[in-house]
């Protein structure tokens, strides 16, 4: 307490305002100074502590309390030098120095051992740019995030909008490694977006290009782009046509990035355009196709074949090439005029056009001409066809019909002859027998008493022989005359016709005791005079070879040979032997004796000229003494299908007319 | 020729032997009296048109029957028929073709122009007397002559 006392108390000293002599005024300055600068002491620590508290990244705090604490030190000093004027605690005056001391030679010290350190530590100006540089990079790095962001965005929203176009769009780096692949690229291909990305393009679609496909990138490495058309393969293995349009990114240097590839599927239209061609090469005709301006864009084989020039010698060269130099000029002007108002037509209606080869030669054409409407404008397609052949078989025919009209003016001479002939025969040769037999006949009634037996009997024998001339005269008359006659058919019941003619038989052979069996026979087309005349030298011949017999039958029918219908006449008469029976229809043909069976053997040759001239076949069978069977056809009749008849007896055509 | 003697029948025919015949079987017939032969078309116009050798004869009195050939001399027996039938005055006049030949056109020939009959000469002798006797029975017994006015101009 003493020591306390001491310390604090005057003990007696002298205030220090004594050895100012209380002079007011010196005192009042030193009051006024200390006070100030002990404030200003104590001010200063407070600011440095409101700064460190608000810095604290601020380097060396405690050296700020230390600097604060002497301050504060020295305020206080400068606080006792006042109180020290009016009292002498110099005791406590000098602790508080002393306390001062101590604490402003550790700043000190520390400060020396500080100073180098702090010499590192920028100065203010320093931090100043420090601090700019770096809101200037804080700024920048904002706007490239920004940048980025909004650029995300866009590079998304294109994406999307290249997903939504149909064509198959990809891009690949410089490695040919595929780094985007669209919906439609999934779509066209078959593999995911996720599938594609990451392989090799070439392999992965095994493209077959035009042309090699390092002679595509290097054309796309200069140019910067290539079109064309390539073979992809899909994921299926389908080979897939596509027009494809390359493209090279590069960055600002110019460095080659990536290609983007657009590819669009035409499979379809080559296959169309396949399809076209095939049906232009298998035409028969040279097709050839021009433009407005008459140059050709499209020829089929059987032009390279016809004209002799390959395709490359003609496409694009005007088709006048193929025209003979005479009609270069019209033809010229006709084809602008068509390609004006093209329609399909004819060329050169009525004209003889030509052709012309590619080494000069010119054969007959026939040309149709249509228009063919593209997009790319109107095409004229032409269909050329060798006439040649055709022209020498007209000229052929030609010739062979003026060789035909010849023989028919020939054939009309002489059928002219034959009617002439026949009349003849009818007129002149008749006189005479008529003479010889009616001078015969006054002979033998006027003058036969005067002749001898004998003389009357070859009297009777000229009668006789004139009498059978006169016959076959009559007969081969009748024959001439159905060959020369047109056949008029019509549609008659055969029945009738048989009836009729069994009517019209001479009287002896209608009075004799005959069995009639007539089949109802059928309709059928015929001539029906002539058909009376056939039926009534069957049934005459029936009747007289029936003559010797005591039950004569005659039979009429129908029956079948080879599906047609077919007609017979049948009698018990005396037959023939079958192995004569191809002379049966020959003219002057006869298997009897005259002194037997009276004939001139006309009437089965007649029959079988009528039946002939129906279209029909005549045929016979027989035996000896066990009747005869004639049958016969009527050649194709309506409804029925043609008959073709090989019977058992084949008679040979060639006879009997 | 040029007496007055009526003729009854007119005989054109060319051929001796068939007139001779012809004759002959009239002769039987009885008519050989009134048969007048001409040999040839011409003769045959002369005849009926009053004539020639015949202008003496009348077309007030024609013969009753005209037996016509048809292959004859000169003018054939068709343009025979043609001629008598386009004219007025001879057109009545009763014709009747006697002929070897049957051909068709030949008959219709000669019915195209107006004949009145034909008959085919049969080769059988005793045929061919039958056929003109009965000729004869017909057109000049049951067959009423045209009158006198069916020769008049008209």
């Amino acid at each position: 307490m003493e020591i306390l006392r001491k310390v604090f108390g005057s003990e007696g000293f002298m205030p220090h305002g004594m050895c100012y002599l209380w002079n007011t005024r010196l005192i009042y300055l030193h009051v006024i100074s200390d006070s100030l600068i002990a404030l200003s002491y104590f001010a200063i620590p407070v600011i440095l502590l409101w700064f460190v508290r608000k810095r604290r990244n601020v380097p060396f705090r405690w050296m700020f309390g230390l600097f604060g604490l002497f301050i504060v030190a020295c305020g206080t000093t400068h606080v006792m030098e006042v109180w020290n004027l009016w009292h002498g605690d110099y005791w406590l005056s000098g602790i508080i120095k002393a306390i001062t001391a101590v604490v402003s030679v550790a700043t000190a010290i520390l400060l020396v051992r500080l100073a180098p350190k702090a010499i590192g530590l920028p100065d203010l100006s320093d931090w100043v740019e420090a601090n700019a540089a770096l809101e200037d990079e804080v700024h920048k790095r904002r706007d490239i995030e920004l940048n980025l962001r909004t650029s995300e965005a866009a590079y998304r929203a294109q994406a999307e909008l290249l997903d939504l176009t149909h064509d198959a769009i990809f891009v690949r780096d410089m490695q040919d490694k595929i780094i985007y692949w669209n919906r439609a690229a999934e779509r066209l291909y078959g593999w995911r977006s996720a599938e594609a990305c990451g392989q090799v393009a070439r392999e992965l679609l095994q493209k077959r290009p035009p042309v090699s496909l390092a002679q595509i990138e290097a054309e796309v490495r200069a140019q910067g782009s290539w079109e064309g058309e390539i073979v992809h393969r899909s994921r299926n293995g389908a080979e897939i046509v596509v027009s494809s349009r390359w493209a090279l990114r590069t960055n600002s240097a110019g460095q080659p990035l990536s290609i983007l590839e657009s590819n669009r599927d035409i499979t379809q239209r080559k296959d169309e355009e396949q399809k076209f061609r095939n049906l232009l090469e298998s035409a028969p005709d040279a097709m050839v196709i021009v433009d407005r301006d008459g140059l050709v864009q499209i020829i089929n084989a059987q032009t390279e074949r016809l004209f002799g020039y390959s395709r490359e010698e003609l496409i694009g060269k005007p088709v006048e090439m193929l025209v003979p130099q005479r009609f270069h000029a019209q033809h010229a002007g006709h084809r602008s005029h068509y390609a004006d108002s093209p329609h399909p037509r004819e060329m050169g209606a009525g004209l003889e056009l030509a052709g012309r080869r590619k080494d000069g030669t010119e054969f007959p054409v026939e040309i149709s001409l249509s228009p063919l409407k593209t997009q790319g404008g109107t095409f004229i397609s032409s269909a050329i066809r060798n006439v040649s052949d055709r022209r020498h078989a007209e000229e052929e025919i030609r010739k062979l019909n003026s060789v035909l009209k010849d023989r028919v003016a020939e054939l009309n001479a002489v059928n002219k002859e034959l009617e002439s002939f026949s009349y003849s025969v009818s007129h002149d040769l008749r006189a005479p027998l008529r003479h010889i037999d009616g001078f015969a006949r006054i002979l033998k009634e006027e003058h036969g008493r005067e002749l001898s037996q004998d003389g009357t009997r070859y009297l009777d024998r000229v009668l006789d022989a004139a009498n059978h001339m006169g016959q076959l005269v009559d007969d081969l008359l009748n024959l001439a005359r159905i060959g020369r006659r047109e056949i008029a058919k019509q549609r008659v019941r055969l029945e009738d016709v048989v009836r009729q003619a069994i009517a019209e038989l001479p009287p002896e052979a209608r009075e004799r005791n005959i069995e009639w069996l007539i089949e109802p026979l059928a309709y059928a087309e015929c001539d029906p005079g002539l058909m009376k005349l056939a039926f009534s030298n069957l049934l005459s011949n029936s009747a007289k070879f029936t003559r010797t017999r005591e039950n004569a039958v005659i039979e009429v029918g129908e029956c079948e040979s080879r599906g047609a219908p077919a007609y017979f006449v049948r009698d018990n008469g005396v037959g023939f032997d079958p192995k004569y029976a191809d002379k049966l229809f020959g003219v002057f043909q006869r298997l009897h004796r005259q002194e037997d069976f009276e004939g001139t053997g006309i009437g089965l040759a007649t029959v079988q000229r009528i039946i002939r001239r129906h279209g029909g076949d005549i045929w016979a069978e027989a035996e000896p003494d066990r009747g005869a069977t004639f049958f016969f056809t009527l050649g194709t009749q309506p409804d029925e299908p043609s008959p073709n008849p090989q019977t058992e007896v084949v008679l040979d055509r060639t006879q009997g007319s | 020729m040029t007496e007055h003697k009526e003729v009854e029948i007119l005989l054109v025919e060319d051929n001796s032997s068939d007139a001779e015949l012809t004759l002959h079987a009239f002769r039987k017939s009885k008519l050989a009296n009134q048969v007048q032969l001409v040999r040839d078309g011409a003769e045959a116009l002369d005849f009926l048109f009053c004539r020639g050798a015949f202008s003496s004869r009348r077309f007030g009195s024609p013969p009753s029957l005209v037996l016509l050939d048809l292959k004859l001399p000169k003018v054939n027996g068709l343009q025979v028929l043609e001629e008598v039938k386009r004219d007025a005055r001879t057109k009545a006049i009763p014709i009747i073709v006697l002929t070897s030949s049957k051909e068709e056109t030949d008959m219709v020939k000669s019915y195209k122009l107006g004949v009145n009959s034909y008959i085919q000469k049969p080769v059988n002798f005793g045929e061919f007397q039958d056929v003109v006797q009965q000729l004869g029975m017909y057109w000049l017994l049951l067959n009423n002559k045209p009158p006198v006015a069916a020769f008049l101009d008209k």
